[in-house]
């Protein structure tokens, strides 16, 4: 949940910082000194109930309720946060004053946004429904929580990838409980203080509908506003073959970027971890094989981007250099597993047959004649390189079609209700 | 609930500005992020344990604290020198443990033990009254001194009040496991907690206007600086720009 210090980067640090003040701003806003009590009643509610230890299976966790919060008290979660993050750094002295910035950003965020949608959606009359409701805004605001705090951590180095991932799958069942915990105790509201959820009288059926359309196209913002990043950030595509002496290839994002620097594992099948390198600037890489066999190619290029790929080496038989053309093949018969059918080297002519000369000058000519190839198929390669990264990237027809889907799903939605309202 | 302890004391940091403290605890934690080698960090941590030293709170209580604070920093050096590439130091099973891990560790540690020994001996050492006044003083905006104010001064009653409704409920046979009842359970102690509050804000409120509020946080305590003030901010000043200056040589 927390952060401690000296773990994040400045960048990081300031961001959060950025964000955390931006929203305190409009939170301060939303609490008029009437409501200033209540609020602050609240947030020490919400800092005793953060205390409660819930059993999950064998061990324990405690709350968070950064959903429920954001459900009861709307943009006033944003201090109402920060105010407990303060209040544990100078009572229990967990957490300081450097990333206070950071964690506040990455519980309230989350909070509020789903917290506001949740909120719009609950209704008197429909008490199960709303807790339904309210019960995902809590636990995707938990499990948002955990991929912030997990993003924070790869965004400040490398090395934090297994460590953020680890952070993220612990989130997974303490939503799962939070989810229950909010639902419950938004039924429990709606039953007891409906006003304390914004429920105070039943709507009428035009203003409810009205209402729903609204918290539908606040989802549809917020979804768009998710999406391009994510489609953006989350390929990273590793591309590799064997020319014949090296293993070379190129790792590049989805939109076209190179996978600068990015670490790159080698593993030969039944084998120990054999090489560690780095990309450079072009995200390419190169490097010579030890003998024939599977090669596995792991590329970690941070924020838990993660791509694959097998290189098969075959080994170079005995009868090679003298039988010629069908086994000549064979050595250079090394591919990217999705590159199968495009790359194949046409090797089947560069073996002149039947020379009785010695097995080493043979062999020479080979090489030369490997090597002339690669020059001349350098091209070839570069441009199907570059055709299959302009398949792989995220287009704008996409984006476009994926909107029409959306404004298609939410139409039909809109259209039903409209008839359910006659 | 364990609360305040550390502000009963008569050392020099105990008697010391809050404004003072808190400015001057925001300044060095600040200046032991932006560190990144050894020798300027051990010297950070080395003055941080000397004012918490000086401090004088019971030691038990600080190395229960510490190590809370440290269970982060275990799970980072379980983890971190095996997932940093690097130069291999020496490799055991499927794990190779590399020295930028250790050293990235290493670094991490240092810097989350300093800043945190600078504010307990900082800002723990003030009371919550005493660090909403002095926040007041600062220009932080009014809302949120008072929300910090009010919340820390209810924080104690709602939490008897949960103990109150978990103990009734105890009394009448709750047993906590993982299933829904008991889920359910928690969200309806929880939530009439919430409602408690909710009232009890609203009294709070109408008691508040019969006195006269009109969202104004008056200030009961004035501050004036005084000799130990300026020994501390001189002393903290002597510090920051050699831990700058190390930094900068290296």
């Amino acid at each position: 949940m927390h952060i401690s210090e000296g773990v994040l980067s400045v960048p990081v640090l300031a961001a959060g910082a950025a964000i955390t003040v931006a929203g305190l701003a409009v939170g301060i806003k939303k609490v008029p000194p009437k409501e200033l009590p209540k609020v602050a009643l609240l947030t020490a509610a919400f800092f005793v109930a953060s205390l409660v230890h819930v059993p999950i299976g064998p061990s324990n966790a405690h709350l968070v309720l950064n959903g429920l919060l954001g459900v009861l008290l709307g943009w006033a979660a944003f201090p109402a946060i920060f105010i407990g993050l303060v209040l544990q750094a100078v009572l229990f002295q967990f957490g300081g004053l450097t990333t206070l910035g950071v964690n506040t950003a990455n519980m309230a965020t989350p909070a509020i946004v789903f917290g506001l949608i949740a909120r719009r959606f609950l209704r008197l009359e429909r008490p199960t429904f709303s807790a339904l409701i309210a019960g995902l805004a809590g636990g995707i605001s938990v499990l948002g929580s955990g991929l912030l705090v997990a993003i924070s951590l790869g965004l400040s180095g490398d090395s934090f990838s297994l460590v953020s991932r680890l952070i993220f799958t612990a989130h997974v069942p303490i939503a799962l409980v939070e989810a229950f915990i909010t639902g419950f105790s938004v039924r429990f509201l709606l039953r007891v203080r409906p006003e304390m959820v914004g429920c105070t009288t039943p709507l009428r059926k035009e203003e409810s509908a009205k209402q729903t359309l609204n918290a539908a196209l606040v989802a549809l913002i917020a979804f768009l506003m998710i999406v391009p990043q994510s489609a953006q950030a989350h390929r990273v595509n590793l591309f590799a073959w064997f020319d014949g002496e090296n293993i070379v290839g190129r790792a590049y994002y989805s939109n076209g970027r190179p996978a600068v620097e990015a670490a790159l594992k080698v593993k030969k099948e039944g084998f120990r971890e054999c090489f560690r390198l780095k990309t450079d600037k072009e995200g390419r890489f190169s490097f010579k094989p030890k003998g024939p066999g599977n090669y596995e190619l792991v590329l970690e290029a941070g924020q838990g981007h993660i791509a694959k790929a097998v290189v098969k080496i075959k080994p170079v038989t005995a009868s090679r250099s003298s039988k010629g053309n069908g086994s000549a093949q064979s050595k250079a018969d090394a591919k990217a597993a999705f590159f199968e059918e495009k790359e194949k080297p046409p090797k089947e002519d560069s073996v002149i047959k039947g020379v009785p000369g010695s097995i080493k000058k043979c062999q020479d000519m080979e090489k030369t004649l490997d090597r002339l190839l690669r020059r001349q198929l350098e091209p070839i390669r570069r441009e199907l390189e570059a055709l299959a990264m302009s398949q792989s990237r995220v287009t704008l027809k996409d984006v476009i079609s994926g909107l029409g889907y959306i404004f298609g799903i939410v139409g039909i939605w809109a259209y039903l209700l409209s008839r359910r309202g006659k | 609930m364990t609360c305040e302890h550390m502000a009963k004391g008569e050392s020099l940091l105990h008697r010391a500005d809050p404004r003072v403290k808190i400015i001057v605890a925001l300044l060095l934690s600040l200046e032991v992020v932006f560190l990144s080698s050894l020798t300027p960090l051990f010297l950070a941590l080395v003055s941080a344990a000397f004012m918490l030293l000086s401090t004088r709170i019971d030691t038990r209580l600080l190395l229960k604290r510490l190590l809370v604070v440290n269970i982060f920093v275990v799970l980072l050096w379980l983890i971190i020198p095996f997932s940093t590439p690097g130069s291999a130091l020496f490799t055991l099973g499927p794990f190779t443990l590399t020295s930028t891990g250790l050293l990235l560790c290493l670094v991490i540690t240092l810097k989350c033990n300093a800043i945190v020994m600078f504010n307990i001996s900082l800002l723990s050492t003030s009371t919550v009254f005493a660090l909403a006044h002095a926040l007041d003083h600062l220009k932080v905006p009014s809302v949120l001194v008072q929300l910090f104010f009010f919340s820390w001064r209810y924080l104690h009653v709602l939490e008897e009040e949960y103990t109150r409704i978990k103990r009734a409920a105890v009394l009448r046979g709750f047993r906590p496991g993982t299933n829904l009842f008991t889920y359910r359970t928690y969200a309806n102690i929880l939530g009439t907690l919430f409602v408690r509050s909710y009232d009890r804000g609203q009294r709070v409120y109408w008691a508040m206007v019969c006195r006269g509020f009109d969202g104004t946080f008056w200030l009961l305590q004035h501050f004036r600086l005084r000799g130990m003030d300026f020994l501390l901010m001189s002393f903290v000043a002597l510090l920051a720009t050699s831990l700058l200056f190390i930094q900068w040589r290296s």
